[in-house]
């Protein structure tokens, strides 16, 4: 029986694998409707993420433009300094014209030097107090290049042109140069003589010096009892110190790349410490819904295995859930400016994932089936997210400020039961509020 | 050794040239098929179709409703194909078609069980078979096409179990899980579709013995 079983088996599979049924007509045309348009689908992707990429080149180029629109606005003021200062250099020249004697041979051969000098010099003289005639006086120097017959040539012309050029007098009577002085000239009180360039020792520190006349922060270096005392009527005009907000706006996640089809949301409190004028910490407590999807590569199914039937696939997924974010960031400002400050923040944020909700579609038994997981239990997520962004904030009149901030949280571990790495952008949009001293 | 050294230079080199070609060729209708690509699925369907429908008539009773469970085994399998495995072994074609083929035979079940598994009515016209290519092979095409008509002819519920167990190779358990049923009820079925195919088979002998 058992032969006759096999055998009539044989026959069977035999007839199975070569029997022909009718090849009937090519049904692909009512197929094609029925299945994903995946291509549409990427290209409607495809134009989002241009439309995206495109936005996020304009957010670039506006905060590129208004860094250059302050940069060059403080350049333009430099310029003003320096035409102030080679001003001054002339009116100076002018003056002493009829009384100095020049030494033309050295005036020729080192004339580029020779004007840094004479404006280091104009400037030396623009602060005209006792105390700097003193010091002069005391500092006898070389006779080869300037002599100033008296003081009263020098004094007239030459007030101060501005506070900056102030700090490049600081600049230079603190360098080198002019503590570099003739020990012979010392008893030679009758005319006071500024060496200006005998030797190269002497002119080398002169060339350095004059770059040094554009910045507070070289004068800060040769100058720290003097710039101290800059530094602090700068730091009177400074807002340090804690500062809170609200902070609110759209969010759009997904899983590997950011969907812009749904909308998620973000708001919250925030808190800072305004550390120095550009440094600033910030935390807060921020609820975000997050709407994601993902291929169903991306889901790990370890978490749930147990509640799903043995041999079932997830396809894809479809979810969103409800995070509470504590973000832990560093603000630096890049453009300082009266009314608004742009700054990049960078820091991470550690997630509570408080519930979650998926739909699933999954294969099982080579059947697609629709399934769908609410999740309640919150789980937390320490340093979830590496986050950064770059921020617009405006000064209001009553000393708060308003605050834009299009921001990116790339994912440093996954979350929620598929531990699916969300990938998250928006904006803030947010108010802060200074509390007055 | 310089003998077999040429024949394989000549003969297995071009071969496995051949074969390899092929396999890339797979791999790159595979993976359109991954990115939705109409024009790999449409390749897909054309080549794997007659397979297909081949598994399903086993099944299901009516040529139409066959047809209509390939086409719907097709749309499950092409818009699921994110969930292809490659193959690192060069056999991505017999999983391929080893998927179709679970795909079809779930399907055709499921479309049994809508119809609650009831015998159907009417017979089955001639056209729902392929012509032989030759007057050689024409016999044989209508013993084949005889036998699988007896195995049509079976209750759905023998048909389901004798297809799935003599000829796709399933076990009871596998079978009893799929049809929600036990072994032992899974065990029965084949044994009275295996004896109502014998006497079918005896019948047929007899009529082909008549026409002799």
């Amino acid at each position: 029986m058992q032969d006759l079983d096999n055998h009539s088996d044989d026959l069977f599979r035999n007839a199975a694998e070569n029997y022909r049924p009718s090849p009937g007509a090519n049904d692909w045309d009512k197929i094609a409707p029925l299945l994903t348009n995946s291509d549409s689908v990427n290209k409607k992707y495809d134009i989002r993420y241009k439309i995206s990429a495109a936005l996020l080149l304009i957010i670039l180029f506006a905060g590129g433009g208004i860094i250059a629109t302050y940069f060059s606005e403080t350049n333009s003021n430099n310029n003003i300094k320096i035409t102030d200062a080679n001003n001054a250099k002339k009116s100076l020249v002018a003056a002493q014209q009829p009384e100095n004697k020049i030494d033309e041979k050295n005036s020729k051969n080192n004339s580029s030097v020779t004007a840094n000098v004479f404006t280091a010099s104009a400037s030396v003289k623009s602060i005209s107090s006792v105390e700097k005639k003193e010091k002069l006086e005391s500092n006898s120097l070389h006779p080869d290049s300037l002599t100033f017959e008296n003081d009263a040539v020098k004094a007239p012309n030459l007030k101060p042109i501005s506070p900056d050029l102030n700090e490049m007098v600081i600049a230079i009577e603190n360098s080198a140069v002019l503590s570099e002085r003739n020990p012979e000239q010392n008893n030679n009180s009758d005319s006071r003589e500024i060496n200006v360039l005998e030797n190269k020792t002497i002119a080398q520190p002169l060339a350095k010096v004059h770059p040094v006349t554009d910045s507070t922060a070289a004068v800060a270096k040769t100058s720290p009892s003097k710039t101290s005392l800059l530094k602090k009527n700068k730091m009177s005009s400074r807002q340090t110190g804690f500062y809170f907000g609200v902070l609110a706006g759209p969010e759009f996640s997904g899983v590997n790349t950011v969907r812009f089809d749904e909308t998620g949301f973000e708001g919250g409190l925030v808190a800072g410490y305004q550390v120095t004028q550009k440094l600033a910490i910030e935390t807060g407590l921020i609820v975000s819904k997050k709407i994601y999807a993902c291929n169903g590569r991306y889901f790990k199914t370890d978490n749930i295995s147990s509640a799903m039937p043995a041999g079932m696939q997830v396809l894809s997924v479809n979810g969103n859930c409800n995070v509470l974010e504590l973000p832990l960031r560093l603000n630096y400002n890049i453009v300082n400016a009266g009314k608004g400050n742009v700054y990049v923040s960078a820091g991470v944020s550690s997630y509570v994932v408080t519930n979650e909700y998926n739909k699933y579609k999954t294969l099982y038994n080579g059947q697609n089936k629709e399934v769908t997981g609410a999740y309640k239990k919150s789980a937390s997520y320490f340093a979830a997210t590496a986050d950064i962004g770059i921020g617009f904030e405006k000064k209001l009149n009553n000393g708060n400020k308003i605050r834009l901030e299009p921001y990116v949280q790339f994912p440093l571990k996954g979350i929620g039961v598929g531990d699916l790495e969300v990938i998250s952008t928006g904006i803030h949009v947010g108010y802060l509020l200074f509390p007055k001293k | 050794m310089n003998c077999k050294f040429v024949i394989g230079k000549y003969i297995n080199l071009p071969y496995h040239l051949i074969f390899n070609l092929l396999l890339e060729n797979l791999t790159q209708i595979i993976k359109g098929c991954i990115a939705k690509d109409h024009k790999y699925q449409k390749i897909v369907y054309e080549q794997y179709r007659g397979f297909a429908l081949k598994t399903a008539f086993r099944y299901i009773y009516k040529y139409d409703k066959a047809v209509d469970v390939v086409n719907d085994s097709f749309v499950k399998m092409l818009n699921g194909f994110d969930a292809f495995r490659f193959s690192d072994d060069g056999e991505n074609e017999k999983i391929l078609m080893g998927w179709l083929k679970k795909i079809v035979i779930n399907t055709a079940i499921d479309q049994l069980r809508k119809e609650q598994m009831l015998p159907e009515i009417g017979g089955i016209p001639e056209t729902a078979f392929a012509l032989a290519d030759n007057y050689y092979n024409a016999d044989k095409a209508v013993l084949y096409n005889d036998i699988i008509t007896l195995v049509k002819q079976l209750q759905p519920n023998y048909r389901v179990v004798f297809n799935l167990y003599v000829i796709d190779g399933y076990s009871h358990a596998e079978i009893a899980d799929l049809m929600d049923t036990t072994i032992g009820n899974s065990k029965s079925n084949l044994s009275r579709a295996r004896a109502i195919l014998q006497k079918g088979i005896k019948k047929m002998e007899e009529s082909h013995l008549c026409r002799i």
